[in-house]
């Protein structure tokens, strides 16, 4: 993991876009008479090291299209790539990671335990685990709880170290699901500004679902407003703002302009 | 139609059983008198019809008056327990307690207090028996009752009565037929046991064991299939009367 | 910035665990004396109200005033012998062929008797239990063909076929003992069946998707996830199945012929009934207690395995 301000160069022969989806779609339930149309036409690129976000209204379809990145869901039509592969391929070989709304922890397990999990999954050796889930847990500011049970930590902390488990792998594509969405505005903020530290830091490239505009245009490279179901890429709202990110960024006439942007956008649908 | 689906493969394996067990004893030559086969039970069923459907007759009655009596002295006791907190919070231990106790060893006492073949001293037993499934899970459906349901119905200034009628009582019907129906499958069993220790000629219990006895064993076992098709009616009934009185809960399915 | 939730503010989680740790303990053993308190005092009411209501029987000779109904039990000393004389009873000889102990010591032997055959049909029911919840996982098909059938097979009165079950294993040279704690097995596997899988199916979908997306496979899915969240669950429904083997072991006694065991014991305290009904009641009262003690020790057990995790279910 390097510590820089500019994205880390792709290697000669790896693509620069993390994931690829043309002409997408999800129908739900195709063979009954009660089908859902989750996804239409989804025509979407995701560069290497870029920090996307999905936003919408509820049932725009913003969560099915993280889990078809995932291979969680199926698309009924369209071709997926991630990373060069099929999604199948992606998940097979654990090259993401995917972090959900609740933090999904296993209460039986230790802090650390928990980090260790994907890894004993993949058959990593015992103490290669613990070291990595030591760095993990420094990562996210949170080595002290390793030998402590999820019960005893906040949500917040639970998220955190959901997020290093998540990165354990050190993937190169990090899906988020709302992962903030169950926590308080302050403990929010806070945990955007850990995020945008470690995506500095590990140069992952994220894709980020989220229902809240600032949160949204604070994180990303780019955000990508879509319709009410049928879900549809409405519009792609590129965020030049740098990547070293504060609170100034927050206060900053340029926020509030691309703000206002995204919430244009979102009103155009009829949604706002 | 859903419901022939969920019954076909059941009905494959209860196909294969029977049929197996039928073929099993002929050829496997398994003494018939110790495992009879199923079409050895029908006959003896047919055979000695009047008296098994007598005796399964006064057993139900046994059977169903008491879980009538504890099924709904158990609901009533957690209405009172759920009223008066303080009192709900000591019963409930020793609910708990109480219900780990091998109650049916009541069957003795009882049959002395209230004769060994009057019905009364069965009655009493499974009603005992009945009481705390219902009394636990009733007084658990009591208190799944939300605050913010109740805040709601009193800020519309209505009555505790109107609450209790409105509110409380269907949030814990759910859980009360959760409780009623382990009370329902309990029911038979208690009656029959408590048979055992002593009962009138005239019920499954005492049928069953005195056909045992004399290495009747076809006869004993039609007893047993009469004692099962009963249990089987009283469970299926209470799962109509759920289905007839709080028909928005779906069950999870198991 | 300060940071919310590190370790030097101070944050509610990280604080409060090292501070509470002392005083919880302290909480934990008065919290368990306030609940024993209640159950103490309905014990001492029920045991008042025995000796009011046979105070009031002999005083009215067992017929309510005004309405000239006869009490539901008769106060007499057989019907309803006093508290006090049952307890004393506990330490007069008995006679049993051969020899002269006094009755609790009859009435302890007995106990332990029972619970030996309660304790083997326990853990086999259990075993049982637990491997065809198993089953029932890894082939579905399993589960939905044969568990109507288990629900079935829970209203047969299997009691039923003690006398038949103990011929069978005679034949085989089997102590009647075994078939009993096959009787106390049957009514165990059950409730270990049913709250097994409950607990296997109770994996939440989030959690479900997680393994998926590591791509983990069904084992690993069943033995990492689904096995440790069952665990509550299966210490329910063995808190369930250890009254049903003490059932099942008492109640398999009594066509099984043997001399030994507390269903032997409540035939034969029934038949001399007259010349001694304080025997009856000290019967009863044991086979109680020990209904209690195997639901005890299920209790300690799980304390111990699942630890903080006792929680988790309601």
């Amino acid at each position: 993991m390097t510590m820089s301000e500019t994205p880390p160069t792709a290697d000669a022969d790896a693509t620069a876009v993390a994931a690829r989806m043309t002409g997408v779609g999800v129908v739900f339930g195709a063979s009954k008479a009660g089908s859902v149309t989750a996804l239409e036409s989804i025509d979407l690129d995701i560069e290497r090291g870029a920090f996307v976000s999905l936003i919408g209204p509820s049932g725009c379809g913003k969560s099915t299209l993280l889990r078809v990145m995932a291979d969680l869901v199926a698309p009924s039509s369209g071709t997926v790539e991630v990373l060069g592969d099929t999604p199948t391929k992606a998940r097979e070989n654990r090259s993401y990671g995917f972090a959900f709304q609740q933090s999904t922890l296993f209460e039986w397990r230790t802090v650390s335990k928990n980090v260790e999990l994907p890894l004993s999954l993949a058959g990593v050796p015992k103490a290669e685990r613990a070291e990595i889930a030591t760095r993990m847990l420094k990562l996210v500011k949170l080595e002290e709880f390793a030998g402590h049970r999820p019960s005893q930590l906040s949500g917040g902390m639970q998220q955190r170290v959901a997020i290093a488990r998540a990165l354990s792998f050190q993937p190169q594509l990090l899906l988020m699901d709302e992962p903030f969405g169950a926590l308080d505005e302050i403990a929010r903020e806070h945990l955007q500004n850990e995020l945008l530290r470690i995506w500095r830091e590990t140069g992952t490239t994220i894709v980020f679902v989220t229902h809240s505009i600032a949160e949204a245009v604070f994180l990303s490279t780019k955000v990508v407003v879509m319709t009410p179901r049928p879900g549809r890429i409405h519009r792609i709202v590129d965020i030049p703002l740098g990547r070293q990110r504060d609170i100034s960024t927050r206060e900053s006439p340029e926020f509030f302009a691309k703000v206002t942007e995204v919430r244009e956008a979102l009103h155009s649908e009829g949604v706002l | 139609m859903a419901a022939l689906r969920a019954l076909f493969w059941p009905l494959i394996a209860g196909v294969v059983i029977l049929g197996g067990w039928e073929i099993w004893v002929n050829v496997a030559d398994v003494e018939q008198f110790l495992l009879p086969a199923p079409s050895a039970i029908a006959r003896a069923l047919q055979e000695n019809f009047s008296t098994v459907a007598e005796a399964a007759r006064a057993t139900f009655k046994s059977a169903l008056y008491g879980f009538l009596l504890g099924g709904s002295a158990g609901f009533l006791v957690a209405l009172v327990s759920s009223r008066f907190r303080r009192l709900g919070d000591g019963l409930t231990p020793l609910a708990i307690v109480l219900a780990s106790t091998p109650i049916v060893v009541l069957a003795p006492i009882a049959n002395i207090w209230f004769g060994i073949t009057s019905a009364a001293a069965k009655i009493v037993v499974v009603a005992v028996v009945t009481f705390f499934p219902v009394f636990v899970n009733a007084a658990r459906g009591l208190d799944s009752v939300s605050s913010s349901d109740i805040e709601l119905m009193r800020s519309y200034g209505a009555s505790r009565m109107t609450i209790l009628l409105r509110v409380r009582i269907p949030t814990s019907l759910p859980m009360l037929f959760v409780g009623l129906k382990i009370a329902a499958s309990l029911a038979m069993i208690t009656t029959i046991v408590s048979e055992y220790f002593g009962g009138s000629r005239r019920t499954l219990g005492v049928y069953i064991t005195q056909a045992a006895s004399v290495v009747r064993f076809d006869d004993a076992w039609a007893g047993i299939v009469a004692a099962c098709v009963l249990a089987l009616t009283l469970y299926g009934g209470v799962q109509l009367l759920e289905r007839l009185v709080a028909p928005w809960y779906t069950r999870r399915a198991q | 910035m300060t940071l919310p939730d590190t370790k030097t503010a101070a944050s509610p989680a990280a604080a409060a665990v090292p501070a509470a740790a002392s005083s919880t303990a302290t909480d934990a053993s008065r919290a368990r004396i306030r609940r024993a308190v209640p159950v103490i005092v309905v014990m001492a009411a029920l045991a008042l109200g025995w000796e009011l209501y046979k105070l009031l029987g002999q005083w009215c000779d067992d017929t309510i005033p005004l309405l000239g109904w006869s009490f539901p039990v008769p106060t007499d000393d057989t019907t309803m012998p006093h508290l006090w004389s049952i307890v004393s009873a506990l330490d007069e000889p008995v006679q049993t062929s051969g020899s002269t102990q006094a009755l609790w010591r009859q009435l302890l032997d007995a106990a332990i008797f029972t619970s030996r055959e309660a304790a083997i049909g326990l853990v086999i029911g259990t075993i049982v239990g637990i491997c065809l919840a198993f089953a029932f996982e890894v082939i579905p098909l399993l589960g939905k063909a044969l568990v109507p059938w288990i629900l079935v097979s829970q209203t047969i009165p299997f009691v039923a076929t003690a006398p038949m079950v103990v011929i069978w294993g005679g034949r085989r040279g089997w102590p009647a003992w075994v078939s009993v704690s096959i009787i106390a097995a049957y009514l165990v596997f059950f409730p270990v069946v049913v709250n097994v899988r409950r607990g296997l199916a109770s994996a939440d979908a989030g959690r479900l998707e997680l393994m998926r997306s590591y791509a983990a496979s069904r084992t690993s899915t069943l033995f990492r996830l689904k096995v440790p969240v069952a665990l509550p669950y299966l210490f329910t429904g063995l808190r369930l199945a250890a009254t049903a083997a003490v059932v099942g072991a008492i109640v398999g006694e009594l066509p099984s012929g043997q001399r030994d065991g507390v269903g032997r014991l409540l035939l034969t305290f029934t038949s001399f009934y007259d010349l001694e009904p304080e025997r009856l009641f000290a019967a009863v009262g044991s086979a109680a207690l020990l209904g209690l003690c195997f639901v005890g020790i299920v209790v300690a057990a799980e304390r111990l395995v699942l630890g903080p995790r006792r929680k988790e279910l309601p």
